[in-house]
């Protein structure tokens, strides 16, 4: 009776531990697809983040680069 | 009757008989497969549940200085579909939509799509192509297509999913980055790969249900090591500049092929390098690594290099006079030009660089080193002129300078080599060569990888390499600079002079091919410029190499090359800040000092009411008012004289108050 139980229980591990697994699997297809969704997202912004294409874009509202690098004005209080 | 039982009886002996046999044959054979072929079947049993699987490693991303993604591992998804297991009414309900969106996100008509699906569907083809190299948002979209969404039994719609190295930049940089595959193993990518691969792990598994595999220990054999991730010097917004300028140029001059590289002169890293070559459509791509691997005779770029060595042999100064005479001077029974007619007359050896004349160069070093070439020839050698930089990128070509009692030598090599023929450099050994003197002659070798990483961790690091503290003495090195600023200033690069920011260099329109037949009727250039700026304590090297432009258009290095390397300077000169400091000049007149106590003081209390601004400057009541939720109408300009709401009142959020300015 107790091997019966015993028995019992291993097959009962066994099955739950092919249940982990499916989960794992499913869990790194997931990390793929997320990964995938990082990499496509990233990729994609950092092409419009490029300076020759918002010249393209900005163009349109008829702006274009400054000629000349923007001047800073630092006050420097002298006590 | 006991004949029949009888009968009977010896019948069910017989078949007591076959059965018996059978068990025994059965049990003859079971002890047969356990003990004569039991180990056989048993490995075979193994071999089909168990297997040692690989678990792969992570392959590292390549990054640029500031961060941004390279190259990197991802998946992307091919698509295709079931045509015919789609039911027919869903099927002719949707089919249009269905390929309206399709024609819209991969171009191609909408008609072109239906009549493509509709003949795999009447063909029953169960795996029609729809697109591949899809990346995730794009298959996220795709698969939400009408019928795409009923699912894959339903909808018929089919995804594969694969992983692939992708250079998230595009073309940008392309063959630097390299890549490591069944193609080969160029660029970066290829010259780290023991670092970007990792190391895959092992692990035993069991075959369970659903095709799954179960691992049978808790230990792996092998723990899989995830490739280290490589952070390269390349600046993602000069590259951008570098990449873009260039093609401008190449397209507007129908050019063969061309390169830029920008170095930083003090630490010798590669922010940008770009290489294009032309398709036989016309168009450009990362072809090949034109800077790292093509030699060629460097043309007029070499003649700093000339007169560096003169100078160290201190046989000539920057002030020496040469008669260039009228464009056309006769050495060793060959003629030399200069590029303008009439010529130079009487010029300075400086003049002779800013002006960039053959016979100058040729005259000055073949009158002064004619009877002792290897003099000449070992100082560019001791200049690290003939070595290779060692890249770890591999296909660096090799620089080749002739010295007496070569193939290539003759009386016509010494004159020929001081204005930059009959010796080879790749651009990238020019560009170094340059990078030195703008580095006060300590020569630098082009790095390309800053540091490689796993996760946020350093694993090493790459410091900068010398190749010589001092290629040549600080007073030489000053000399040529002025002489190099005086290019753009009044000599051949004087259309990239800009009076807003400054840059040294040198041009070069090199005859490439010369040696082939259809020379004169077919021109072939080479066109570049070589430089640094800004002109005082430079900050970064450039060089741009354009080959054979279209002659009808242009092919004068100032005009082909030039605007590239202005491009640049001038983008790098923008993005800096001027900064302007002035000395603590502070407002202090009464009125003003009173005016912000009282809008300090009503702030301070902490406001409930809608406060007494008369008297009030115009922008601090505005602002307070504001501030309050309200919103305010103002006439006039100065100070507060009339508030439409008393003070006092509850204050109501969103209402407006008009005030009256004077």
């Amino acid at each position: 009776m107790f091997i019966v139980v015993l028995m019992l229980l291993m097959i009962a591990s066994s099955h739950s531990s092919d249940k982990e697994v499916m989960e794992i699997a499913k869990l790194n297809k997931e990390i793929k697809e997320l990964r995938a969704e990082f990499v496509d997202t990233r990729s994609i912004v950092m092409k419009l983040k490029l300076e020759s294409t918002i010249k393209n874009k900005v163009l349109e509202l008829e702006l274009k680069p400054s000629e000349t690098p923007p001047q800073v004005i630092k006050v420097i209080t002298v006590k | 009757m006991p004949v029949t039982k009888k009968n009977i009886l010896n019948k069910l002996y017989i078949v007591f008989v076959f059965i018996a046999l059978f068990f025994i044959a059965i049990i003859f054979k079971m002890v047969d497969i356990q003990v004569a072929h039991g180990d056989k079947y048993r490995s075979l049993s193994e071999q089909l549940t168990l297997r040692n699987d690989t678990i792969l490693a992570n392959k590292g991303s390549v990054f640029s200085a500031d961060g941004s993604l390279l190259a990197t591992s991802m998946s992307q998804y091919e698509i295709r579909m079931d045509a015919y297991t789609v039911n027919s009414e869903v099927f002719e309900k949707n089919i249009q939509s269905l390929a309206d969106s399709l024609s819209k996100m991969l171009g191609n008509t909408p008609n072109h799509w239906e009549q493509k699906i509709r003949k795999a569907r009447t063909h029953k083809n169960r795996y029609l192509f729809i697109a591949r190299r899809l990346g995730y948002n794009d298959y996220m979209k795709i698969k939400h297509f009408p019928i795409f969404n009923l699912g894959m039994y339903k909808g018929g719609f089919i995804a594969e999913q694969s992983t692939v190295r992708v250079h998230p930049l595009g073309k940008v940089a392309e063959r630097t980055i390299g890549y490591d595959d069944y193609r080969g193993a160029p660029g970066i990518e290829g010259a780290y790969r023991k670092y970007l691969r990792g190391e895959h792990g092992l692990r035993k598994k069991q075959k369970i249900a659903k095709g799954q595999w179960k691992p049978i220990s808790d230990n792996n054999e092998k723990e899989p090591i995830d490739g280290k991730d490589i952070v390269t010097t390349i600046d993602v917004n000069i590259q951008d500049i570098a990449h873009h300028s260039l093609l401008r140029q190449l397209e507007y001059y129908n050019a063969d092929h061309g390169c830029v590289v920008v170095m930083e002169t003090k630490t010798g890293e590669i922010k940008a390098i770009s290489n294009l070559g032309r398709t036989s459509k016309g168009t450009y791509y990362e072809k090949r690594n034109y800077a790292i691997y093509e030699t060629q005779e460097p043309g007029s770029a070499f003649k700093l290099m000339s007169l560096v060595a003169a100078l160290e042999a201190k046989v000539i100064d920057t002030g020496t006079i040469v008669d260039t005479g009228e464009g056309r001077y006769k050495m060793h029974n060959r003629f030399i030009h200069d590029s303008k007619r009439g010529g130079y007359g009487k010029i300075s050896a400086a003049r002779a660089l800013e002006v960039s004349s053959n016979i100058g160069f040729a005259r000055l070093i073949d009158e002064n080193f004619g009877k002792n070439p290897d003099a000449f020839i070992s100082l560019l050698k001791k200049m690290h002129l003939h070595q290779k930089l060692g890249l770890p990128i591999k296909g660096e070509g090799t620089p080749t300078i002739p010295a007496p009692g070569d193939k290539k030598w003759s009386k016509n090599a010494l004159p020929s080599i001081a204005y930059g023929y009959n010796l080879e450099l790749t651009p990238l050994q020019t560009l170094t060569f340059y990078n030195a003197i703008a580095n006060d002659g300590e020569m630098v070798k082009p790095k390309f990888v800053k540091e490689i990483r796993s996760w946020n961790n350093q694993v090493e690091t790459f410091g900068k390499t010398v190749i010589d503290p001092q290629i040549c003495s600080k007073s030489t090195i000053k000399k040529v600079r002025e002489i190099l600023k005086n290019v753009v200033v009044r000599g051949t690069g004087k259309k990239l002079y800009s009076k807003n920011f400054s840059m040294a260099g040198k041009t070069g329109t090199a005859r490439t091919e010369y040696w082939m037949k259809d020379w004169e009727t077919n021109r072939r250039y080479v066109s570049s410029f070589t430089g640094y700026f800004p002109t005082e304590n430079p900050k970064y090297s450039c060089i741009v190499v354009i080959s054979k432009p279209k002659v009808q258009k242009g092919y004068y290095g100032a005009d082909v090359s030039g605007p590239v390397f202005k491009d640049i300077a001038q983008k790098i000169y923008t993005s800096s800040h001027i900064i302007n400091k002035i000395n603590g000049i502070e407002p202090n007149f009464e009125s003003v000092k009173t005016n912000f106590e009282r809008y300090y003081s009503i702030i301070n209390k902490g406001v409930k009411a809608i406060p007494n601004v008369k008297g009030m400057a115009g922008m601090d009541a505005i602002s307070l008012l504001e501030n309050l939720g309200l919103k305010v109408i103002f006439q006039g300009n100065g100070k507060v004289i009339e508030q439409s709401i008393p003070e006092g009142q509850k204050i109501v959020k969103g209402t407006a108050i008009k005030l009256k300015l004077a």
